[in-house]
């Protein structure tokens, strides 16, 4: 019985993966650009994840990381000609930086405070951006005028090479984070997640645990942004205003925050939703409206379903399947967003 | 005893799946003291808070004639029952006067005129807050605490005055003032009280009938008197510490 | 010097809207134990609610208390909705709650108003004051009194009379207030209301100076949250002292720190807010709390 409830979903894993691989021969060059975008949001918002779902701590300035991030590969790629691969490392160490930079102070001042710094953050990042104009290009940001990732001779075009880059990362990234929350890390934020005040009393080091979590989820963002950056050509500071850090933010409460299924869904929402948006209400209000319905979406889910589309999806399967243990529904609703604290 | 206040038959409460009152039955008289007995987790706080209706119960509850069982806490406060909370409820960032007038918001709308007398007659009873009245109630001590929760209770005037372990944490000849001063109130307030407490000796003289809750049950009832001299009480205490599954999670 | 003051003043008088902001920062969050990011929002959307009734002709004074009002039972009616369901899950559920609202009602604006700066007219005229070679345009000045009184008014309702009496108990122990006789979801979504009219005074004075947009306000907001956690949240008095500290040291920053000018000066505040909680976790003002576990 539970080897099969722990083999369907790795299953379903594989079978994606499978159907990844395959995607780029038969989608149009035009889709791949969104699905790609997909894949990387998808990343950054699995970097948020860690925090928000495991760790129990928000941050309202990913969007900021993902942009310092792209910026961090855009701008040595186009203005010194390095390889790609190389501005994605210097974005992710960059990242890194940035998030242990930003997490030691927040995590002292404790609190809601990292919601306060990172807030700030998201809303200064896109001013910088304009003000460091020699480097950043300013208003008009950065711009790549051939793609970077390409392999003349082999027959694949870029949207193929790029959308298989990301296929990987975002591979790479959700086994490493699953390998994270499964491990000894792992349980260190479910206990902090738990009770702060009863980690510590049990020697774990909650502020250190918290840190790595931040400094992860940081350095996640920084490296999806950076390929999104490369894969979109271009990086300028009004894709990266505060209301895209509470976009990704939403995707992460709306997918599933506890759920690596949950990055994606919560990602094809951020790039399809405009899109359809705007197949309903027409150009000018489609941002307006995809951003009401991220917020209703977001408020929904808060109150009707903690965990996420994912998190919804699994229990009623769970409930329509008897193999599902009961143990495991039980585990998914204790552990939702809801549960801050528990009396010993 | 000179006539019913409170009468509740088969009352039953629980926390989630957790039973903690399995039907008790329990009267009090006006102006009668009634010491509620019991170890820990016997569902005395449970049994006060089902009767101030902030936990939810089932089964009749008669006050001063009218069945509460259905009523909020808020209506339930306003309408005559007093509740001195485990842990004293303070409101610690007011001060001792706030706090007491706190309690007089939930007078009942013909006795409002009445509050300043009564005020005077708080701090006539416990002339320490008199002088603390300017003071943030959190700088006080615990036996001073446990008096401002008392007084404000007293505040609203109430007819049934609910107390739950008023010796918590306090010293024994603080605790010995206080159960003087709650002997006294009966008679300058007329009220009754109902008080829930482990020293079982201190509450015993203050009394006049005790009831001796177990496992959320009514083990034994009877005057003050022949629950003092008899070993009921030891008996139905060291009953429960033998079998702790009745109570467990039940201390609030 | 005679700049250093005026810059002071100019600060002030910022730090003034950003102190009334915080205020109700404050109160949200002593009651609900939220963090309302959507609190500038909320008052940006008084403001439009005027603009309509100002377009309908009625005159500014008489529109005023109808908005205050409406503001009011808006903030109530965003209690009593989403914020009830979530009052017991915790920091984080409600801090993210507090983003959907700031997004929603944001786009909210724009889909009916649009997203382009309107100007909005000021209630006390043009002109300017100048003494002791210091100047202050009229609508400074009249902000200034309008925010003082709305200040003055808000600390005395919440120390000197019964409402602010229930209003503290229940934002404070909110069993033992039940136990007399206080309705705790009423008096939340009381205290929600008075936050939201309280703000609104906030959005209604920066309109004029600002021009009035659907993000008028996220500026203010940032700042009044640096504010109240600077003065401590738990403080009505610490929100007032934070927002002037941090008017007055964005005033001065943007002035005389090089680079710094415009928006950006927004980061020394911020410097300031993040060093004293640092040392004081809980604010100038403010009070820890003991953590029951």
């Amino acid at each position: 019985m539970r080897h099969v409830s722990r083999l369907i979903p790795r299953l379903g894993w594989i079978i994606a993966l499978g159907i990844g691989v395959i995607l780029p021969l038969l989608v149009s060059d035009f889709d791949l650009l969104d699905l790609s975008r997909v894949l990387t949001l998808a990343m950054a918002v699995a970097g948020l994840n860690l925090l928000v779902g495991h760790s129990g701590q928000v941050s309202v300035g990913h969007g900021a990381i993902f942009g310092l991030g792209g910026y961090a590969a855009m701008i040595p790629v186009v203005s010194f000609g390095w390889p790609w691969w190389a501005g994605v490392l210097l974005a992710a160490v960059l990242s890194l930086a940035f998030g242990i930079l930003l997490g030691i102070p927040a995590l002292k001042m404790g609190g809601a405070n990292l919601g306060l710094l990172t807030i700030a953050v998201a809303v200064v990042f896109p001013l910088l951006l304009i003000r460091f104009q020699p480097l950043t290009g300013g208003t008009f940001g950065m711009f790549l005028p051939s793609p970077a990732i390409s392999l003349p001779d082999s027959g694949f075009t870029s949207r193929q090479l790029e959308f298989w880059v990301c296929l990987l990362a975002l591979a790479v990234v959700f086994v490493a984070l699953r390998n994270l929350v499964h491990g000894r890390l792992g349980r260190a934020l479910a206990a902090v997640r738990t009770s702060s005040l009863l980690a510590a009393a049990n020697g774990i080091a909650v502020n250190r645990v918290k840190l790595i979590a931040f400094a992860v989820s940081s350095t996640v963002a920084g490296v999806a942004g950076a390929l999104y950056a490369l894969v979109v050509s271009i990086a300028v500071p009004d894709s990266y205003v505060f209301t895209f850090s509470i976009a990704l933010l939403a995707a992460s409460v709306i997918g599933g925050s506890r759920s690596w299924a949950g990055a994606i869904i919560g990602a094809a929402i951020i790039v399809y939703l405009p899109t359809l948006a705007e197949a309903f209400v027409g150009g000018q209000a489609a941002g307006n409206w995809s951003q009401f319905v991220y917020a209703a979406g977001l408020a929904l889910c808060l109150i009707v379903a903690p965990s996420g589309i994912a998190g919804a999806v699994t229990s009623l399967l769970g409930r329509a399947f008897a193999y599902a243990p009961m143990r495991r529904a039980v585990v998914e609703r204790s552990t939702d967003m809801r549960t801050t604290s528990t009396a010993p | 005893m000179t006539g019913t206040l409170l009468r509740i038959e088969g009352l039953t409460a629980r926390y989630g799946t957790v039973q903690v009152l399995h039907g008790v039955d329990l009267e009090i008289g006006s102006d009668e003291i009634v010491a509620l007995l019991g170890p820990n987790g016997a569902g005395k706080t449970t049994l006060l808070r089902a009767l101030s209706r902030v936990v939810s119960s089932r089964g009749r509850m008669v006050f001063d004639g009218t069945d509460i069982s259905s009523w909020s806490g808020a209506r339930t406060a306003t309408s005559g029952v007093g509740h001195v909370p485990e842990g004293r409820g303070t409101f610690v960032d007011l001060t001792v006067d706030e706090n007491l007038r706190l309690g007089a918001l939930a007078r009942p709308r013909e006795l409002k005129s009445t509050a300043g007398a009564d005020l005077d007659m708080v701090y006539e009873t416990f002339p320490v807050l008199q002088d603390m009245r300017r003071r943030t109630a959190g700088l006080l001590s615990g036996g001073q605490q446990q008096m401002l929760a008392v007084g404000r209770a007293l505040m609203a005037r109430p007819r049934l005055l609910l107390i739950d372990e008023p010796s918590l944490g306090l010293a024994p000849i603080v605790t010995r003032q206080l159960f003087d001063v709650l002997a006294q109130i009966r008679r300058r307030w007329s009220v009754s009280l109902l008080i829930a407490e482990q020293n079982a000796r201190l509450s015993l003289e203050i009394a006049d009938r005790a009831v001796v809750l177990a496992k959320g049950q009514v083990a034994v009832s009877g005057s003050a008197e022949e629950l003092g001299y008899g070993d009921a009480v030891r008996r139905a205490y060291l009953g429960v510490a033998n079998d702790e599954e009745g109570g467990k999670g039940a201390g609030r | 010097m005679t700049e250093l003051l005026q810059q002071t003043l100019d600060g002030l008088s910022a730090g003034l809207i950003y102190g009334i902001l915080a205020l109700a920062l404050s109160v949200v969050f002593q009651g609900t134990g939220m963090l309302n990011f959507a609190q500038g929002e909320m008052a940006t959307l008084s403001a439009f609610v005027t603009l309509v009734f100002l377009q309908f002709g009625m005159p500014f004074w008489a529109v005023l208390p109808i908005v205050i009002v409406l503001s009011a039972l808006g903030g109530a009616l965003i209690e009593r909705t989403v914020v009830r369901p979530l009052e017991r899950s915790g920091e984080l559920p409600l801090l993210t709650l507090g983003v959907a609202l700031l997004l929603g009602i944001n786009a909210m604006m724009a889909i009916i108003w649009g997203t382009n700066s309107r100007p909005f007219p000021s209630p006390f005229g043009q002109g300017v004051v100048t003494s002791l070679g210091l100047r202050m345009t009229y609508q400074q000045l009249g902000s200034l009194i309008t925010l003082l009184a709305v200040l003055t008014v808000t600390i005395l309702v919440f120390n000197r009379t019964s409402i602010g009496l229930r209003l503290r108990a229940v934002a404070q122990n909110p069993d033992s207030a039940t136990l007399l006789g206080q309705h705790r979801g009423k008096w939340l979504m009381i205290g929600w209301g008075i936050a939201a009219a309280v703000g609104a005074f906030a959005a209604l004075v920066a309109a004029p100076v600002l021009t009035l947009s659907p993000g008028m306000m996220t500026f203010p907001l940032l700042l009044a949250l640096a504010a109240a956690t600077l003065g401590g949240l738990t403080s009505r008095v610490g929100a007032v002292v934070g927002g002037l500290i941090v008017g007055v040291s964005n005033s001065l920053a943007g002035r005389y720190i090089p680079g710094l000018d415009g928006d950006l000066a927004i980061v020394v505040p911020f410097v300031i807010t993040a060093i004293v909680v640092v040392i004081k976790p809980a604010g100038i003002f403010g009070k820890a709390r003991t953590v029951r576990v």
